[in-house]
Parts: C-alpha cells; structure tokens; sequence
C-alpha cells in the first residue's frame, strides 16, 4: 500500500574529518576504559548494528570515531578536549534531561573516565566510515503528485448504454462498470430512493405526507422538486455540520482531567450549521475558521468561525504547561493540515515524515502560522465595534424600562417587608436585616452602594422571597408573582455583547517565547525530536515545500494579530484550491455513498494512492471549483445521478464488490445520531428548535464514569429539550452520550474521516433493551393510536408507513397483526392507555436492519 | 485504512454466499469468534502465541504510594523529619522536602523473601508469583494525562487502550461475551478515555460492567420485557430482517448485524452468568474477603468476576479502584486502600493458581504514578503528592518470573536509577506475553502506524520466563 517513491534512501559515507589517532596511551585508554562501555552499554541502539536491527534511536552512531564526533539528532556526542561541549558526558551524568542508558545511570567513575579521555583529545583508532543512512526528501516527485497539480476538465468517456446516464458523473462510473463488463443495478424504488435522499441530506425521514407528495409525481422533476425542498430546509445543515464537526473533532470541553467546558464553543456549531444553510462558498468557509478574526471586516460570526482553532483539547493542569501547549498547537496543525489539504503533515513534528516528501522543517514552518495563538481557556466578547455599538445603542432605552418595571417591583416588596411584624416571632429574618433590605429595594439600582448591590444580589435572595410569602396578602403575592416574571423576561433581554470562544493572539500566551520586545512574535527553532526543549535552527514562516514556494509577499499584520493565518487561509484558498478542492468533494461523495473515491478522505499525499474513479474525482472538483464552491450544487449533481438511484440488488453482486464501481447501492447503517433522530421522528417528540446551548439528554449516574471535577457540566435537560436533534447534544470530551458511544461516534478526541460502524451484541442490547428505544416505541404506539385508532389492521399499516417509509404487504401486515394478537400481554394497556403488544411491535420494527440503514 | 480491510472481508463474503440460512449457528459463532464482524486482526502475527492468553489489569487511580508498599526504603525512614533536596528528573523540577519515612515494616516473604509492606499481609503470601518493578516511571505528574498515559501510552488523549490493543491483536475466543471487559469500582481520571478504541473501530473498546444483575449496559430490557415475550419479538426481528435481506443479498454487515441480535440474546442470558457469585462457594468467597460487609468486599468482587471472564475466555479486564491520591493521612488512607484490596488480589492470584490459570493469566498491578517520599503538609495527618519519577509496579502470571524484584529508585525512592522501566517498557511486556511484537502490533492513522508503545518500549526480559 505504501508507495516509496517520495523517499530515496541515500548512503552517504561520512568520512572523518580529523586525523585517525596514532597508536599509543590514549587509545591504550580508549581500549581498557572506554570501548568496553560503548559495547556493553551503548552499542544496542547506537551502532550501524542498531540501525541493521531497527533499533537505532537519536540518530546517534557511537560504534565509530565518525559517528561518535558528528553525533545524532541533539549534536556532536564528543568534542574532543571540551568535556563540557560533548553530550555524551551529560548524558551519562543524567544531567540537562538527558540520562544514558535508559535502564540507570552507570557509577560516577565511569563518567569520570569518559572525561578524562575527551580531555586527552578523544583519541579513537575506530575507523570504519560509518554508514548512515538519510533520508533525502524528493521535493520535485512531490509537487509532481496529482493531487496537487491544477485542476483539469476530464472529458466525459463514451458508453454504451447511453441511455442511463442524466449527468456526466453516470458516464465516468458507467464506463468503468462496462469496462468491467458490468451493468448498473436497476433503479430503487421511489419511496426507497425517498428515505434515502431524506435520510443522506436531512438526516430523518419522510413523513407518510412527504411519501404521498412524492408518490404523486416520482418522474426525475418530482425528484429534483424534493432535492430542492431538502436543500432548502435548515434540516440540511444540522446533517451536514456533523460530518463537518467529526472531521474537525469538535467538542466543547478541554478533556483530561478537569474537562472543563470551552465555554459558548456551540457557537461554533451554529454556526457551521448556518454556513451550511446558507450555502457559504466552501473557500470562505476554510478562511473564515482558520482566520475569522484577522480577516478584514471581522465580525462576531466570523470571530465565532475561529473558534475552530480552540477546538483541540488541552490539559489545563498538564505536568508541564509548555508540552501541553505544543500538543494543543500540534493537534491543531494536524487537524488542519488533515481536514483541509488531506496532507498528514503531523507526522513531520518528531523527524522528516516516513511515507510522505514532508520534512521536519515543513511542520515547524507551518508552525509558525499556529504559534502565535493564544492557548488560553477562557470565553471572551466577540464583535466588531459597530455590532457592540449596536447592541449598546438599545441600552438607554432599556435600562429605563427596566428602571420602570424593576423600580414597581422593588417598590412593592420594601412597602410589603416594611409591614413586618416582629411580635409574632415567627419572622426568621431579624429586624435589622429588615431595616436593610427596605433601604437597598427603596434606592434607586444606581445608587445603590457596593454591599447594598451584595445584599441584594441580581433580583432578590432565597430569604428576601421567604420573608415576603410570609407577609405578603394573597393579592400581593399574585402581584409579585406577575412582576417577578416582567422583571426576569426584562433581564433575560437585556442587551447585552455576545460572548464567544474565538480565537485571538497575544504572542506570549503560547509555547514558542518572543524575545520579549513589545510586539515581537515569537520565534520559532525546529525542535529536535519534537521535544519541547531541544531548539534546532530557527525556521521561518511558509508552507509545505511540496505544494510551492507560497506567497512572495509577508502577513500583514491586524491589530494585535500577527495575520499569519490570514496569509496562510488566502494561499490555502488560492494557490492551493485545486487540493482543497479535490479533498472536499471526495468527503461529500464519501458522504454520499458510504464510499470515497479516495479510500481514507483524510488522505490526500503520494503513500494514499490515487482514487478509484481518478477522472472523476477530476472532473466532480473541477465542477465544484466553476460553481464558486458550492456544496448544494454539488450535492445537487450528486443525488440526481442515475448511480445515486440504483437498487442495492444486482445480478451479479459477486462481480462488484463492496460496489467499489457503484454497480449497485450498497445499504449502509445510520450514524447514532441519524438513529437517534430518527427515533424521534417517528415516535413524533423530535423537536426541530435550533441552535443555543447544548442539551443533555438523561443519563445514569453511573455513566459518570470519571474522576475528580470531571463530573461537572451534564445537567438534565426536560423531555422537550431532551429531544432535540443529536447535532446539539452536549459535546463533553469525557463523557460521551452513552447511546453514541455504544452506536459507534467520532471520538472527539481525533479527527474522524468517516466512521466505521460497529456490529457487536451490545450495539444490539442497545438497541433492543435500552431506554431511548423503548421510550420512543412507546411514544410510537401512542402515536399510532391517536393517528389511526385502536384496529391492529390500521396500526400496522401506519407503523411500516411512518418507520419504514413503505406501504407493508400483505404478508407482512398479517405476520404484524399476528404477532399483536398471540403476544402474551395481548389485551394489556400501560397506565396512559396504550396497547402493551403495540408498544412491543414498535419496539421490533425501531431495530429492524430497514430502519438502522439506508437502503 | 487497514482498519477497514481486515482480511476477514473476503471471507465473510464467501460465507455469506456460501450459506442459504442466514441465522446458521455456524455463521452466528463464526462471526462471533472473529469479533462479532471480521477478524480483529490486521498487523498482528497470523497466530500470536505467548504464554498469557489473559490480562487482568489492577489500577489503582490516584497513584499508590511506593515507598508505603513494595519498595522499602529504610534510609528514608532514618531519615524521617529530615529536609532533602532532591534533583530535577527529566521534565520534573527539583524541588526540597521534609521526607516522610514509611511507618509501616516491610517483612521478607515467601521463599524468595521479596519485602512486601504489612500493609499487604494476604498479598506479601503470593510474592514468589510476583515480579515487582521498583524502577518504575512516567512522563507526567498530573492525574489526566498520567492515567492516560499507563492505559494507552500517551500522556496526549485520543489514543487506544491497552485492552483495545489486546484485543485488536488477539481477537476474542468467547462469542457471548465482549472481548475487553471494564470493571469500575472507582473512576479513573480522564474517564472513558482510559478503554477507548479511540481512532480503532469501536468494537475495540472496553465494554463497562456493573455489578449484579446490571452486568453490561442495556442487558435488561428497559421495558422489563420478559424473556419469553423478547424471544417472540426476536424471532419476528429475524424473519423481518431476512425479508429485507433479499433487498441486498450480498451485504456482509447486514447478516452480521441479524447474528449481533442472536448473539445479544445469548449475552443476556451469559454475561449476567459470568457476574453471578452466588454459586461460588464460601471458601472461595472468603478467599476474596466478600461478605459480612468487610471493607474488602466491593473490590473483592470485582476480583472474583475479573477470574469469572478470564475462565470464560474474556481477552482483557481492566479493573479500576479508587482513590489512592492520599494528598492528606497518607498513612491512614493506604491502611483503608490497602486494606479494601490486600485480601481481593491476593485472593485472585491464589484462585487462578489452583485453577491453572496464572500460567496464562497476566495479572498488572499499577497506579498512574506512586508517591513522594517527602510530606505534604508535614504533621501528623501528612499525605504524600504526585510522583512519577520512580515508583512500582508489578505483575504476576502470564509466563513472568515469580519471587523478582526488578529495578530499584534511589535511597529515598524519588528517582528510578537502575533498571528502569518505564511505561513504555511494561505495555511493551504485556503485549509481549500475549506473543505480540510490540513494534509490529500496529495501526495506521492519519498517515501513521501508530503502537501502543509509540517509538519507545523495551521488553523486560529479566522477568520474562521465556526471555
């Protein structure tokens, strides 16, 4: 699988530089003292032996004079006659983090003696040129590679059977399939190519009413009429913002320990749903997340889209902070380098990446795009100037309204709390607190002193209300009741800047130190194996050498931003759009079709191969790319193929496959989330609100399952919150919705290209016996009671209608009908009237294989 | 993505062309068998043999303190009151102490007259079976990343389990059961990150059992339907599904998700079964100090179920018991942490050694990092902090040297000075007892083929019976 073309193994012979020592005490030294210890203890990962072996660590030869004075990856191990220049004597004193051997430092005298023999000069009768091998990066076979290349309009092959193809996509797939000598699969039926398009571009189903509407008119123009209308519906982005946030391993806590909430990061879910939504050329979608803040005419929305570059997780307690704001960088220039160029470019952070023409400089010159940002964790406002004067603007005329209502409000209750009768002792609150609260409800809000404001709190305390209810008349407490809920409606829209995780620079919040001037960004050393203090050379600013020489011209800097990300987006975007383009359409057909053109979407280098249908990936990027970018265009080609229509029966399914030439549909199982949605759509409780805060829909306590504070954040939302869609579910690093978990999600830990869909038992047990399912069957049976009433005939017919989008036959309906009549609680309802039997037959219909796919 | 191509693809093709009933108990078992879907190996040797065919892993969340419990120090205990200034360690600063001499004897015990702290009086009787690694060390301090890092080898999170590992590597023998089983008594920092399948198919991941009749998530109907009632609702799941099978004939994963129900049904009836303990006898429930609400009964029973999976073929047990951070009463703490599973794991390593099992069980006992041998808020209620310079390990079973003590901390028992093992190095020998290379077990992602051991890991072979 792996193709070597990138990298040639080159042998260099590194020829000793320095005089070969002549025979006399010092080699006498070097024999009795020194060579013992190498052999004994350094040769079994640092000798040509080693490397023979696979062992070789650091790079570092000492099983020669060469080797041994040009050193390994940290520098020269032995600078003869400077112990204090030669790494080999600190690291065999364990001193400056670097402790040889690994297994426990070897007695002082030893060190002492490797001293003394620097100090003679090193004197070293090893010869023997040591073979070292290094791996050349070919820069020019990399810029080569197809996938970078400008984009072509393939011409759209000849086939045979003409007649089946509606779009140029049908041509490219059909001539493989002839070429094959294979015929596409006949056409799926209307009501199952419904559920599908349904399913692939909203993420639920048809209603009965959506199947009638189609069933009307099912010829090519209905189909287009439905396309259309699900493009169009706000359901569409809710669907596609998930693959989006799989791909960019969104989450809104830190994870580790703490997992502490990034706190409003949903934002950045609503807003890539509205992006979606409203068809945002894919581009500025990419500059708008890699660069939201720095881009001219910066606002909250594109502040909001930055937030992408705070999505990584981050241990806020890490033994060492510095390490754990590199990981954070470094997982951030993996996701991006990963989710928008398909290029692995991570690997590189250590040493020269293995199967790609990606070298270790490459990374840290990407780094320098990343290093500035701030790796805080704290929310922040976002908005430009003139949306904060704009919010502020209502302000005035707020405050006096509040003042009007708040003043009433206060007004009463100090008249109602001045009344207090202390006599009776039943009054817990003593006079003197009483005297206060009357003086701070009878001063106006602004003039109310510091510990006046404390007294109070925000609208009143726990005590204050008690001490009231214990006074108040019957129509005082309605009264206060009634401006209690203008007062918190008032609050509740108080004007107020919108808060947001974006993302901001400050240069000295991160890993890599300025120098310390004002302003000065940080500099940026190549790290020697990647570790946080080993500084290599200095590397300046660009992109990957494979894709070009980058822009000619600097960032320009905005504010308190370097515009390093700014410059990054514009050139990704520019010159590098074929490749952006290419990766994007592959994910969107991937989507689509269960399969991508390319195996692993997140792949894209010389080692991932070319696609399966190479002019067609071509051609489906180039489309794209004349379409401004657009993913419904795209989409829209895509589901109005003639191959997006075909039945998943074919003749001869042996001769394709996995329908790798898309001879046929392959039926694939719902995400969890579309499971999920799906159950609420059919048991009739999905609730469509959109956007806000995450929900937490019920979980058990021993689902918590993590230590410390890590508990926090999962608050129970009601059953009408809790049956929102899955997209705003509570994103929580270390506690995962259980029924996504066992269903198989995208760990929000990594990027995740596609997912692979677990089939084990205890998927099933969740399925069959977990309390989602059965609430939702019971929400079912229900529905099917009011809808269609209490004849078992009707209630079958409607169920298949409703959860498997079809009409059942009569077979069918009779099995269904028999099943209700010989259960064994036949004739039991539960307390709200509801057939047992109906109950359990939904339940077996939810976890039909026809239900869980997309056939 | 190899993930995604095992070779058990084409077979499952042929099996499914090859079978004209789809519900074939042939079919059910051989799906099963393989991982419930295809083979759960990819890099893995054809046919891994190592002498450990099961690990059962002890953690102990919060980090027990070494110095307290099998690595004597009597040069601190002299010592005690003292201040020290200790050295910086790698990303460890150096810092000073007041050190805090362990106030518990460390009696030699066992033919092999390994010292094991009174804190363990029914484990110090099982120390010829154990090798205890005195060197032991970590890359962090900090709870998350450290507990982490002893589970999947990165102090960094998304990365796959040990048990995910196992798992992958090995495949499962038994199809009523999962293959990578978690036991949580107390949880574990960075939650279920620790048994995640992280960027492995999911069915890698740990599966969480409760105790009792709540052995695994959902094995009781929500609905409380009878089983009687469940069989009838799955025969007509069946007929429904092989109705629609004819729609697509030639879909593996749709006969595999058909067999997923049968196999569920059989784990409703099995895994309740493998958790029962009601038929195990008296002595053996003594054994592992359950009942008569002794402080050793919760883990005890995490002990006896662990043996219970391991009998019936599970890969990987991963037990966690919580919490050893001991910031404040070190002493006091390690008396009541000790004393809830001093009597459980050595009723453990006992039990499967009268049953024959230790010789193919691996038994790990580990905590995220040990202790400080200096005091925190010195005094009489002194704890003990973080530490992962130097602390201890063990193992048992699984074809290790019994009667060992490898690697040794300083006198003070900060840092790891000879053999030193790291994490690295103990996963790199669990996976070796398994017979699976270390640095050949691996899988590809994001354009790299990742290891549990990362680029590091020596196995150590001084403890190793085989070598």
């Amino acid at each position: 699988m792996i193709r070597s073309v990138a990298l040639a193994c080159v042998v260099s012979s590194l020829l000793c530089g320095v005089p070969a020592a002549r025979a006399g005490a010092g080699v006498e030294f070097f024999e009795k003292k020194i060579r013992p210890v190498l052999v004994d203890h350094c040769y079994a990962c640092h000798s040509a032996e080693a490397a023979r072996n696979k062992k070789l660590r650091g790079g570092l030869y000492l099983d020669s004079r060469a080797g041994i004075r040009d050193g390994g990856d940290s520098g020269p191990a032995v600078v003869p006659g400077k112990a204090k220049d030669s790494l080999i004597l600190k690291a065999l004193r364990g001193q400056n983090d670097l402790s040889m051997p690994p297994k426990g430092l070897l007695p002082e005298n030893v060190a002492a003696d490797f001293q003394r023999w620097i100090e003679m000069g090193a004197p070293d009768p090893r010869d023997g040129a040591t073979k070292k091998s290094v791996a050349k990066i070919d820069v020019d076979a990399g810029r080569a590679h197809w996938a970078f290349a400008p984009l072509k309009q393939p011409k759209e092959p000849g086939v045979k059977k003409s007649s089946w193809v509606r779009t140029p996509i049908d041509a490219f797939l059909l001539a493989r399939m002839e070429a094959a000598g294979l015929a596409p699969a006949a056409e799926a039926n209307p009501r199952t190519l419904l559920r599908r398009v349904y399913l692939d571009l909203i993420g639920l189903p048809p209603s009965p009413e959506d199947q009638a509407a189609f069933l009307k008119d099912p010829s090519q123009q209905g189909f287009e009429r439905v396309v259309d209308d699900l493009l169009s519906r706000p359901q569409y982005g809710e669907r596609w913002a998930r693959h989006w946030l799989d791909v960019v391993r969104y989450a809104e806590t830190h994870g580790y320990e703490r997992d502490e909430l990034k706190q409003f990061a949903w934002r950045y879910r609503d807003y890539v749903i509205k992006s979606l939504n409203d068809d945002m050329p894919y581009d500025q979608f990419v500059r708008e997340q890699l660069a939201g803040d720095e881009l001219p005419g910066a606002d909250s929305r594109t502040q909001i889209a930055s937030t992408y570059l705070r999505l990584a997780p981050y241990d806020s307690i890490a033994a060492n902070r510095q390490v754990a704001q590199l990981d954070f960088l470094d997982d951030t220039l993996g996701t991006t380098s990963v989710a928008f160029m398909g290029l692995t470019i991570q690997c590189a952070r250590c040493h020269d990446h293995k199967f790609e023409p990606i070298s270790q400089e490459d990374y840290y010159r990407v780094m320098n795009v990343f290093a500035p940002l701030n790796t805080n964790t704290t929310a922040g406002e976002v908005g430009n100037d003139r949306e904060k004067a704009e919010i502020l603007k209502g302000l005035p005329v707020w405050e006096a309204e509040f003042a009007k209502v708040g003043g009433g409000f206060d007004a009463l209750r100090a008249d109602i709390l001045a009344r207090a009768d202390f006599a009776s002792g039943k009054l817990k609150m003593p006079p003197k607190e009483r005297d206060d609260y009357v003086a701070v409800l009878r001063t106006a809000p602004a003039k109310r002193s510091k510990k006046q404001e404390e007294l109070l709190g925000l609208q009143g305390t726990r005590r204050l209300e008690e001490t009231l209810k214990q006074i108040a008349t019957p129509d005082e407490k309605k009264e206060l009741a009634r401006l209690e809920v203008d007062v918190k409606a008032l609050l509740a829209r108080k004007p107020q800047i919108l808060q947001g995780y974006a993302a901001g620079e400050l240069g000295s919040n991160g890993p890599f130190k300025s120098s310390g001037k004002k302003g000065e960004l940080p500099m940026i050393h190549l790290l020697i194996r990647g570790e946080y203090n080993k500084n290599g050379a200095p590397v300046a600013l660009g992109v990957p050498t494979i894709l070009g020489d980058g822009p000619k011209s600097p960032p320009s800097p905005a504010g308190k931003s370097s515009g390093r990300r700014r410059w990054f987006a514009e050139w990704l975007t520019r010159e590098s759009r074929p490749l952006l383009a290419r990766v994007m359409v592959n994910r969107v057909w991937q989507y689509h079709f269960g399969r991508g053109l390319m195996a692993n979407a997140n792949e894209f280098g010389l080692s991932a191969g070319s696609p399966s249908h190479p002019e067609l990936l071509e051609w489906l990027a180039h489309d794209f790319e004349s379409n401004g970018m657009r993913l419904k265009s795209l989409h829209r080609r895509i589901v109005l193929s003639s191959a997006y229509r075909l039945s998943s029966r074919h003749a001869n399914p042996e001769a394709d496959l996995g329908a790798a030439l898309y001879s046929r549909w392959e039926p694939r199982r719902l995400e969890a989330e579309a499971i999920r949605d799906s159950l609420l759509a059919v048991s009739g409780r999905l609730n469509l609100k959109m956007g806000g805060p995450s929900i937490s829909p019920p979980i058990d306590a021993s689902d918590i399952i993590v230590g410390a504070s890590s508990g926090l954040g999962w608050q129970k939302s009601d059953e009408a919150q809790a049956s929102r869609r899955s997209v705003y579910v509570f994103a929580k690093r270390a506690i995962p919705l259980p029924e996504f978990r066992l269903l198989g999600m995208a760990d929000p830990s990594v990027s995740t290209s596609r997912r692979v869909v677990p089939t084990t038992a205890v998927q099933a047990l969740v399925m069959f016996n977990g309390r989602l399912v059965h609430e939702q069957a019971g929400a079912l049976a229900k529905r099917l009671v009011a809808e269609v009433g209490d004849q078992p005939e009707n209630q079958v017919r409607r169920l298949v209608e409703l959860a498997l989008c079809r009409d059942a036959t009569a077979e069918e309906r009779q099995m269904l009908a028999r099943f209700l009549a010989e259960h064994p609680r036949a004739g039991q309802r539960d307390v709200g009237g509801v057939p047992v039997a109906l109950q359990s037959l939904c339940l077996v219909i939810l976890n039909t294989n026809e239900f869980v796919y997309m056939n | 993505m190899n993930g995604a191509n095992f070779c058990g693809r084409t077979r499952r093709e042929f099996l499914c062309q090859a079978g004209n009933g789809f519900f074939g108990t042939a079919m059910a078992y051989m799906l099963a068998r393989d991982g419930f879907l295809g083979s759960a190996r990819a890099n893995a040797p054809a046919a891994p043999v190592g002498p450990a065919k099961a690990c059962i892993f002890l953690f102990m969340a919060g980090g027990p303190s070494h110095v307290d419990t099998f690595d004597p120090k009597p040069t601190l205990t002299r010592l005690d009151g003292h201040n020290h200034q200790f050295p910086t360690i790698g990303l460890t600063p150096g810092k000073s102490g007041i050190l805090k001499g362990s106030p518990f004897r460390f009696p030699r015990r066992g033919q092999s007259g390994l010292p094991i702290s009174d804190l363990f009086p029914e484990l110090g009787s099982c120390a010829d079976d154990m090798a205890i690694l005195r060197g032991s060390y970590a890359d962090s301090h900090a709870h998350g990343s450290a507990t982490l890092q002893m589970n999947t080898g990165f102090i960094r999170q998304g990365f796959p389990s040990i048990g995910s590992w196992a798992y992958y590597g090995l495949g499962t023998v038994n199809q009523n059961l999962p293959g990578f089983v978690v036991i949580v008594n107390g949880p574990p920092y960075s939650g279920a990150q620790n048994w995640s399948s992280a960027f492995m198919p999911a069915r890698f991941q740990g599966t969480v059992f409760g105790q009792g009749r709540d052995t695994i998530a959902n094995i009781r109907s929500a609905g409380n339907v009878a089983a009687e009632e469940q069989r009838r609702q799955i025969e007509l799941l069946n007929s429904l599904n092989e109705r629609h099978l004819t729609g697509a004939p030639q879909s593996s994963e749709l006969a595999a998700r058909i067999a997923s129900y049968e196999l569920a049904f059989n784990m409703q009836a099995h895994a309740p079964e493998a958790t029962d303990l009601s038929r195990e006898s008296e002595e053996t429930l003594r054994l592992y100090g359950i009942g008569n609400g002794q402080p050793s009964d919760s883990f005890g029973r995490s002990c006896l179920t662990a043996r219970r999976l391991v009998e019936r073929g599970v890969r990987f047990v991963q037990l966690f018991h919580a919490n050893w951070d001991t910031h404040g009463e070190n002493d006091a703490r390690h008396r009541q942490l000790c004393g809830q599973t001093d009597r459980p794991i050595a009723g453990l390593l006992k039990d499967l050694k009268r049953m024959g099992l230790l010789e193919s069980t691996i038994v790990v006992w580990a905590g995220e990092f040990g202790r400080t041998p200096f005091a925190q808020r010195p005094g009489p209620n002194a704890g003990r902090d973080h530490h992962p310079t130097g602390f201890t390990t063990w193992l048992a079973g699984g074809g290790i040297k019994g009667g060992i003590a490898h690697g040794s901390t300083d006198e003070f028992g900060y840092a790891a000075v000879e053999n030193r093992t790291h994490v690295h190095d103990l996963h790199a020998t669990i996976l070796h007892q398994f017979g699976l290379d270390h640095e050949r077990l691996t899988y590809r992602y994001n354009g790299r083929d990742y290891r549990l051991t990362d680029v590091e890991g020596n196995v150590i072979r001084e403890i190793a019976t085989q070598g």
